[in-house]
C-alpha cells in the first residue's frame, strides 16, 4: 500500500492486527494462531467471537502508522471453525479457511458444493 | 461527567514494610471523597468519619452519602503572588497548625478538576490566611484561582499512620479464604454513584492470606474486587456475587493466586518511595490507579490497577449486572525472594504469576461470568495476527512515532474482555479454576492504547495536554498542569 504524499513512490508492506484474547499477543491471537476450541466459541451466547482486522506499519522509521485502515470486508475467527462455516446472528460472514481463520462477507446462503472452484 | 485526577502523590513513608499499604489508603480517600463513591461498611478502616484518619472537614455529615458544606465551610486555593500554593480552610471549622504538616490535605474542585482536585501532602502553613500550604505536584503551572468557599475538602492522617495489615479469621482452618468475619485485617466497601450501584472492596489482605511464595496462598498485598452484595464488614460474601476468586471459593488454595487482583509495590527495599497518580470520573465508571519509581526504576517495578465498569459495553448488557464489571491490577505481591520484585511494571499485558516469576511484566485480571462465578479478564490490545509473545505488540514497536498521516500519535480504545483464561497461578501451565467463557465486555475506561516509546509520564504536545502517556503505551486523559519528569 502507498503512504502519504511524502513518502509517494515507495509501496510499503502493511500488516494486520486482530484482537488479541489477553495482553497483545500469543497464545490465543485471532486467525492463525487461534486453535483453542474453548475460547473460540461463546457457549453462552451461542455465538462466535470473531475479530475485525486494521493494518499496521510498523518497524519503518517516521513511517509508522498504528491504525491507518480498517478492513470492512474482512474478519477474523480461528482454526478451530470449519470451512464454510456460516459467522454471524444472520451469516453475514463465511469462514473461508479453516487454517487462517479468514472470513468474508456472506448473504447466510446455504452452499452445498465447494465455494472456492480451485479451493482455498 | 466530570474527569478527576489525583496528581502524582509523593508517598511520604519510605522508612518501613507499611509503605505498601499507601496506596489502598489513597485509591479509598480518592473515590470517597473526590468521586463520591458512598461507604458501604468498613473493618479497621475508616477513613468515613471524623477519628483517628480523618482529623477534620468542613462537611457536616461526613458519613453521609453526599457532602453538606454549609456556607463557609468549604476552601479555596491560590491567594495570589507568591501564595499560589496556599489552600485556604475556614477559620471556624479548622486552625492550621504544625500537626498538620506532613498529613493530607483532599480537595475537590468542580471548576478545575483536573488541576485542584486530588490528595496532596502539607508541606507548611500560614496563621495569617488559615492557610495550608500543599505540595501541588507540578512543573511551573499555578494551580487556577478558586476563591474562598469553592472547593469540598478533608483533612486526614498522614500516610504513614495508614491501615495496614490485621490477622486472619479465627474462626476459620488454613485452608479457608480469612480475610472476612472477624479477621482484624483492614477493608473497605465503597459503592459507586453509577446506578448500578456496583461495590468495590478495597482489602489489605491479612497474614493467612498474602501469598509468602509462588505456591503458597492466595493474594497481593491490596486486593480491589468488584461485585455487589458487600456488607457492613466490608466483605463480599462466599459464594456471591463479585470478583475475588479466593474470598468466592472461601479457599487458601494456591489454584487461586492470581484471582484476587489488586495492587503491590514489588516489596523490600526499604527506601523506596513511589508516586502515585489516580484518574477516576464522577460518574462511577471506576478508577485507573498507577504507581510510578521516581526516576523511573523497575527494581522495583511500579504497577497499574484499573477497575469498575466498561465504557461501550455491547448491547444486549448481560442479564447479571456483576458481569459488567471488572478489575485488572497484580495478582501477588513481590520480595527479595519471590517474583525478583517484578509486578506489571504499569503494563495491561496478561499472563499467569508463572511468567512474572520469570520477570515478564504481565497483569492478572478478573470479572464475574453472566452465570455468576468469578471468571478472568484481560485487555485485549491489537497484535500482530501472525502472532508473537506478551510484550511484542505493534504499540512496543521500536521505530513507533508519531504517524505522518496526522502528526500526531494514534490512541486507540483499549478493549476488555472476559473468560479467556482458565487460572491466573503458578505452572507453566496455570491450573484450570476458572470456566472459559469469551465474551466482549466494552472498552476500559480511561485507559488508551498508543505508543510506548512517546515518552514515559510525559503530556501530549498539545496546548491543553489532552493526554499522559503513563508507561508500556497506555495513555490517560489528562489537561492538567505540567509534569515533574
Amino acid at each position: 500500500m502507498r503512504s502519504h504524499t511524502s513518502d509517494s513512490t515507495t509501496s510499503r508492506a502493511y500488516r494486520s492486527l486482530v484482537k488479541a484474547f489477553r495482553g497483545d499477543g500469543t497464545p490465543d491471537v485471532f486467525g492463525r494462531n487461534l486453535s483453542d476450541y474453548r475460547i473460540g466459541y461463546n457457549t453462552v451466547d451461542g455465538t462466535i467471537p470473531q475479530s475485525d482486522v486494521i493494518l499496521c506499519l510498523p518497524g519503518v522509521t517516521n513511517q509508522f502508522s498504528l491504525a491507518r485502515v480498517k478492513l470492512r470486508s474482512v474478519k477474523f475467527t480461528g482454526t478451530h471453525v470449519p470451512q464454510f462455516h456460516r459467522i454471524g446472528a444472520n451469516g453475514e460472514f463465511l469462514q473461508i479457511t479453516q487454517f487462517s481463520g479468514l472470513c468474508w462477507p456472506w448473504d447466510n446462503t446455504i452452499h452445498l458444493g465447494k465455494i472456492l472452484f480451485y479451493g482455498t | 461527567m466530570a474527569i478527576h485526577l489525583c496528581r502524582d502523590y509523593n508517598t511520604q513513608n519510605v522508612t518501613t514494610g507499611n509503605r505498601t499499604y499507601i496506596y489502598a489508603y489513597l485509591l479509598a480517600i480518592f473515590m470517597r471523597r473526590v468521586l463520591g463513591y458512598s461507604y458501604v461498611g468498613d473493618t479497621n478502616f475508616n477513613i468515613n468519619s471524623v477519628g483517628t484518619l480523618l482529623i477534620a472537614t468542613g462537611d457536616t455529615t461526613p458519613t453521609a452519602a453526599t457532602p453538606t458544606f454549609p456556607p463557609g465551610n468549604r476552601a479555596g486555593i491560590n491567594l495570589g503572588f507568591q501564595k499560589e500554593f496556599f489552600v485556604s480552610i475556614p477559620a471556624g471549622v479548622r486552625t492550621v497548625n504544625l500537626n498538620d504538616v506532613g498529613r493530607i490535605l483532599v480537595l475537590r474542585s468542580t471548576s478545575n478538576p483536573t488541576f485542584n482536585s486530588g490528595i496532596f501532602v502539607i508541606v507548611g502553613f500560614d496563621i495569617p490566611t488559615n492557610s495550608y500550604i500543599i505540595d501541588y505536584r507540578t512543573l511551573g503551572d499555578k494551580p487556577p484561582v478558586e476563591p474562598a468557599d469553592s472547593m469540598n475538602w478533608y483533612l486526614y492522617e498522614k500516610d504513614t499512620n495508614c491501615p495496614t495489615q490485621g490477622v486472619g479469621n479465627t474462626l476459620k482452618t488454613s485452608a479457608e479464604y480469612r480475610g472476612d468475619g472477624n479477621s482484624t485485617t483492614p477493608r473497605i466497601m465503597l459503592q459507586s454513584p453509577h446506578s448500578t450501584n456496583y461495590q468495590v472492596r478495597i482489602c489489605n489482605e491479612s497474614t493467612a492470606d498474602v501469598a509468602t511464595g509462588p505456591t503458597t496462598l492466595t493474594c497481593p498485598t491490596t486486593s480491589v474486587a468488584v461485585g455487589l452484595g458487600g456488607n457492613a464488614s466490608g466483605d463480599f460474601l462466599a459464594g456471591g456475587s463479585h470478583s475475588h476468586a479466593p474470598q468466592w471459593a472461601n479457599s487458601s488454595g494456591v489454584q487461586y493466586l492470581g484471582g484476587a487482583a489488586g495492587m503491590s509495590d514489588g516489596g523490600g527495599s526499604i527506601g523506596t518511595q513511589f508516586r502515585v497518580t489516580m484518574i477516576g470520573g464522577d460518574d462511577g465508571y471506576g478508577v485507573a490507579v498507577f504507581a510510578r519509581r521516581p526516576g523511573n526504576g523497575t527494581q522495583p517495578t511500579g504497577f497499574i490497577c484499573v477497575f469498575g465498569l466498561p465504557f461501550n459495553e455491547p448491547l444486549p448488557l448481560p442479564s447479571n449486572p456483576a458481569a459488567r464489571l471488572f478489575t485488572i491490577g497484580t495478582g501477588f505481591s513481590g520480595s527479595d525472594n519471590f517474583g525478583a520484585r517484578e509486578i506489571n511494571d504499569m503494563g495491561l499485558q496478561a499472563g499467569p504469576i508463572y511468567s512474572i516469576i520469570n520477570a515478564n511484566n504481565v497483569s492478572q485480571g478478573m470479572s464475574v461470568s453472566p452465570f455468576g462465578v468469578p471468571v478472568s479478564c484481560s485487555a485485549s490490545f491489537w497484535a500482530y495476527i501472525t502472532g508473537g509473545g506478551q510484550n511484542t505488540g505493534p504499540q512496543l514497536d521500536a521505530s513507533a512515532s508519531d504517524t505522518p498521516f496526522i502528526s500526531s500519535t494514534e490512541l486507540l480504545p483499549l478493549d476488555l474482555i472476559q473468560g479467556t483464561t482458565s487460572g491466573w497461578n503458578t505452572g507453566t501451565t496455570a491450573i484450570p479454576v476458572y470456566p472459559l467463557a469469551p465474551r466482549l465486555m466494552g472498552t476500559i475506561p480511561y485507559v488508551y492504547e498508543g505508543r510506548a516509546n512517546f515518552g514515559d509520564f510525559s503530556p501530549s504536545t498539545d496546548p491543553g495536554r489532552s493526554f499522559q502517556h503513563m508507561r508500556r503505551g497506555l495513555f490517560i486523559p489528562w489537561n492538567g498542569p505540567n509534569i515533574i519528569p
